[in-house]
């Protein structure tokens, strides 16, 4: 008995290993595209930083009034758009090493991502536009209250702005 | 483009006419009550030589003088050369859609052009525009501003009024301290808007001269008007022309006044710029006739309120006013605003900054310039109010002596706006 129970667990092992070899390729080969995809995004990121520096990106946007730079880290767009940049390498060197696993779960995977992007892209323009167009309201409505000698100026300037962003959450979360 | 602008009749008429020594413009909207005609005709009697004058009137319907006889005007041609009685030629059409006293600077620049084109059209030596109420005017302003044009050779001759002491103030506290500053001349009334101009500066400012059409430099004719002037080394006068009856300040509606007032002119800052940076100080300009002085009346002004809307915008307006103001001015009115009525005094040094780094910020785009030029409307009231409780009590030499102190700030602090708009990056609030 104790011979048989070492020969499954013998046999077990062996499986294990063996699945474990079968894999192993596999996973090597998805550090190497993490690794790879890593390097390239650093490049790409000193490249497009550096471009976006040069074209003073953050003060432009500023002066156009884009809302960006509250959602960006240390307040600058350019650091948001570099990021934004690597991550995207880097998920796409991940999709790469998926595929070396099962080609088909990768393939599926990505099929599915780029169908429903056109309604991510879409969404997210209908924010964003929807935010400039809120901010706008809001100060025109800020400077028009407080010309007026309004003491809630502040208050219906808010109110305004939030009408206007849940307006546009509300057509970007509509169903195509 | 201006000559579009002016009906087929009135083109008609003024080809009939053929030229001209002297084009009158009223703006003024005729209301049947006052004739400003017989006035200019009384006015033409003082000037040597009898100038042939046309008069172009804002009307919708044609004055009666105005209808094109042939007949009657070869018979008043005839009479002209042998009589003593001059006939001004009346041309009329609506120049602007409103009274141009109660319509914003802009929707008058229309007006003004379309009397300047149909001054070179007609070739005139001199041109006068009054656009002023018509019951304020009398024969001695027409003379006051056409004299100098035809008999002393000068190019423009600007206003002086006598007013009361709250009157005209957003000339007084900005345009033409600002332009004294930035322009090197010290003129009263920069705007006008009564004016009298050359068939030379006439060219320069239609933006007909060959120059001006090879740099495509055409500006609001109001705004360009004195520095196209003192640009081109024309000579300026002013001429003292009395009371003026000023329409009432709409208090409510101060920002659209100011946004559409300021705009023209630090645009015209940005189009000027290579010029007035090089000006220093500042020199007087040939004055004619004798100053009235100024009305002890005293006019009244809500100060608490204009201090409620400063306050106000000082609470509200931070964010905005911080992407133009450095921490500095920031501070200054965050102080200004806990004062006490008593006590609330905005230094000229405080203002002529904030003046000059709205003109930067609009100049920079910082945010839209409408918004940014309706924000500026609380500080103004700021400083009317520190400006009316300081002079409430003042004695008339006082209250002459002001605005020679805020202009002398302005100058003052002109190396400022120069470093600032040389190099903006050097320092950015």
């Amino acid at each position: 008995m104790w011979n048989q129970a070492r020969q499954a667990l013998n046999e077990s092992m062996g499986r294990l290993l063996s699945q474990f070899a079968n894999l192993l390729p596999g996973i090597v080969a998805l550090i190497v595209a993490l690794l790879v995809s890593a390097l390239v995004a650093w490049v790409l990121a000193v490249i497009v930083r550096r471009s976006l520096t040069g074209i003073h990106f953050d003060q432009r946007l500023a002066g156009w009034g884009l809302p960006l730079a509250e959602w960006s880290p240390s307040k600058s767009p350019a650091l948001l758009v570099t990021r934004v940049v690597s991550w995207v390498v880097i998920l796409i060197g991940f999709l790469i090493g998926l595929a070396s696993f099962d080609a088909a779960l990768t393939s599926q995977l990505v099929h599915s991502l780029f169908a429903y992007l056109p309604n991510v892209l879409g969404a997210l323009l209908v924010l964003l536009v929807g935010n400039i167009v809120a901010r706008f309201l809001a100060r025109s409505v800020l400077i028009g209250a407080v010309n007026m000698n309004l003491q809630y100026a502040r208050l219906l300037s808010v109110g305004v702005k939030w009408l206007v962003i849940v307006l546009a959450v509300a057509m970007a979360l509509e169903p195509p | 483009m201006e000559l579009d602008s002016i009906p087929e009749y009135a083109r008609e008429r003024m080809e009939q006419i053929g030229a001209a020594d002297l084009v009158v413009g009223i703006l003024g909207v005729q209301n049947g009550q006052v004739d400003p005609v017989p006035m200019i005709r009384e006015a033409l009697q003082t000037l040597p030589g009898v100038p042939r004058t046309v008069v172009i009137q804002n009307n919708g319907a044609p004055h009666p003088a105005s209808a094109p006889h042939p007949a009657s005007d070869e018979a008043q041609a005839a009479d002209h050369d042998g009589a003593a009685e001059p006939p001004p030629f009346v041309v009329s059409w609506r120049l602007s859609a409103s009274d141009p006293l109660t319509v914003p600077v802009q929707s008058t620049s229309e007006a003004y052009d379309s009397i300047f084109a149909a001054a070179e059209k007609l070739g005139a030596r001199a041109c006068c525009v009054l656009a002023s109420n018509l019951e304020s005017f009398t024969s001695r302003w027409i003379s006051q501003l056409t004299q100098p044009l035809l008999e002393m050779d000068f190019d423009l001759v600007t206003p002086c009024y006598a007013h009361h002491r709250f009157e005209g103030l957003i000339n007084s506290s900005i345009i033409c301290p600002l332009s004294r500053a930035l322009y090197g001349k010290r003129i009263e009334n920069p705007m006008g808007p009564d004016l009298g101009l050359s068939g030379r500066l006439l060219q320069k400012v239609l933006g007909t001269s060959p120059l001006a059409k090879a740099t495509g430099n055409r500006m609001h004719p109001l705004v360009s008007v004195a520095p196209s002037a003192i640009d081109g080394s024309f000579r300026i006068c002013e001429s003292h022309l009395g009371t003026r009856l000023y329409p009432a300040t709409d208090w409510t509606n101060l920002s659209n006044l100011l946004a559409q007032i300021l705009g023209p002119v630090f645009l015209g800052m940005e189009r000027n710029a290579v010029s007035w940076q090089k000006t220093r100080g500042s020199q007087p300009v040939a004055v004619f006739g004798e100053p009235a002085p100024i009305s002890a009346e005293v006019g009244a002004v809500d100060v608490h309120r204009m201090i409620e809307s400063f306050q106000l915008g000082t609470r509200n307006l931070q964010d905005i006013w911080s992407l133009v103001l450095p921490p500095a001015s920031l501070l200054g009115l965050r102080k200004l605003a806990v004062l006490s009525p008593a006590q609330f005094r905005m230094p000229d040094e405080l203002w002529v900054r904030i003046v000059y780094d709205f003109a930067l910020g609009h100049r920079q785009r910082a945010i839209s310039r409408d918004h940014l030029l309706r924000a500026m409307t609380p500080l103004y009231l700021g400083w009317v109010a520190s400006y009316a409780l300081e002079l409430e009590t003042a004695e008339g030499s006082t209250v002459e002596q002001r605005p020679e102190r805020l202009a002398l700030a302005y100058e003052a602090a002109k190396p400022y706006l120069v470093s600032r708009w040389r190099w903006p990056d050097r320092f950015n609030p």
